[in-house]
């Protein structure tokens, strides 16, 4: 006769579910040829399986299921939107409330470099017009513009035919 | 996983509601089942599912795995329950009205009356057992798929399933017993 030890109550659940592994599975079936008790209470636990899976596997699912949680999720969908749609308006007029006050704040500071720039325009102003009274304060100054423009046209033309002809490179280096 | 399922959560994960509505029509039946199989009550299960269904509408877009689905589905719906349960002062016994009860002893189909004295049973688990004989024999997951909707080791589903069965089993016995 077998030992309560040996019984395999424990495993029972596992092996009606294929759930042992193969030693433990030839473990039970070697086990229930001889054991009475295990065998009854293999059938049984089968058996509560069986009934609990026919209990809810015909189980009617509410007509209006699909149609409340579509309703449901509009629902939340118009509330997210409307959320949204004031939030914009509300981030719309905190920035503007935001931008005043700093506007405010910083009125002197502005004032001040508006002032600054304002002075500096009228010095740069001043001292464009000075440049004709200084030209015309130098005698032959257009003479001597013109003189000097043609002196640098020759020089450079001079320049250019002496590299044309001489030539300051080797063309081989460059291949 | 077929294509046209997998067309459709890729549609419900960009926000395409027809597309959700379709898998709602598809996986009502089997939200429905696991919730009314825990609390036991049609119009709490109906609450139930109709709340889990929202939730993975919004949840869906963090869905990574699409061949996940059903698993990550029913993992809301667990979770949907335990709030539920959470929330409702819950009756200490069985849920059924009494109208369904007489109603399975009038039935002329023996069947019937051994469904309510299941379900009776069933309700007298405690939520962790209840849970997972409803994941295995209800909704048919394996033992590691149970593991992770769960989020528990395989040896703890395994004991979990073992004792749920068993208590299940004493309680039809002591039903039988008591009649």
């Amino acid at each position: 006769m077998k030992k309560v030890t040996d019984h395999v109550e424990e495993l029972l659940s596992a092996y009606i579910d294929h759930e042992l592994t193969e030693e433990e599975a030839h473990r039970v079936r070697d086990h229930i040829k001889t054991c009475e008790s295990c065998r009854e209470t293999l059938y049984s636990l089968q058996h509560v399986r069986d009934q609990l899976h026919d209990a809810y596997e015909k189980v009617e699912v509410p007509a209006s299921l699909e149609q409340a949680v579509m309703a449901s999720i509009a629902v939340l969908e118009r509330k997210t939107g409307v959320a949204n749609g004031f939030g914009i308006w509300l981030a719309g007029v905190i920035s503007l409330i935001v931008m005043g006050a700093t506007a405010a704040l910083m009125a002197p500071i502005l004032i001040a470099i508006a002032k600054f720039l304002y002075k500096l325009a009228g010095i740069g102003i001043k001292i464009w017009q000075t440049v004709p009274i200084v030209v015309g304060a130098i005698p032959y100054f257009t003479v001597i513009l013109y003189g000097a423009t043609i002196i640098l046209i020759i020089v450079s033309v001079g320049l250019l035919l002496r590299l044309r002809f001489t030539g300051s490179y080797d063309r081989r280096e460059l291949l | 996983m077929d294509q046209e399922l997998n067309q459709l959560i890729y549609k419900a994960k960009r926000g395409d509601q027809q597309a959700f509505a379709a898998l709602v029509r598809k996986y009502q039946g089997s939200v429905f089942r696991q919730a009314y199989a825990m609390v036991g009550d049609r119009m709490e299960a109906e609450d139930i599912a109709q709340d889990a269904f929202v939730k993975a509408f919004y949840a869906i877009k963090k869905l990574d795995n699409e061949y996940a689905f059903t698993s990550w589905l029913s993992r809301i719906v667990s979770n949907a329950c335990y709030d539920h349960l959470k929330k409702a002062s819950r009756r200490k016994n069985v849920p059924l009205l009494d109208h369904e009860r007489k109603a399975s002893r009038e039935s002329p189909i023996e069947r019937s009356q051994t469904r309510m004295t299941i379900r009776q049973a069933l309700q007298k688990l405690s939520p962790d057992h209840r849970e997972i004989i409803i994941l295995r024999d209800v909704q048919g997951y394996t033992y590691n798929e149970i593991a992770d909707i769960l989020n528990i080791p395989v040896g703890t589903v395994k004991s979990r399933i073992s004792i749920a069965r068993r208590t299940l089993k004493e309680e039809l016995t002591r039903g039988e017993e008591s009649d």
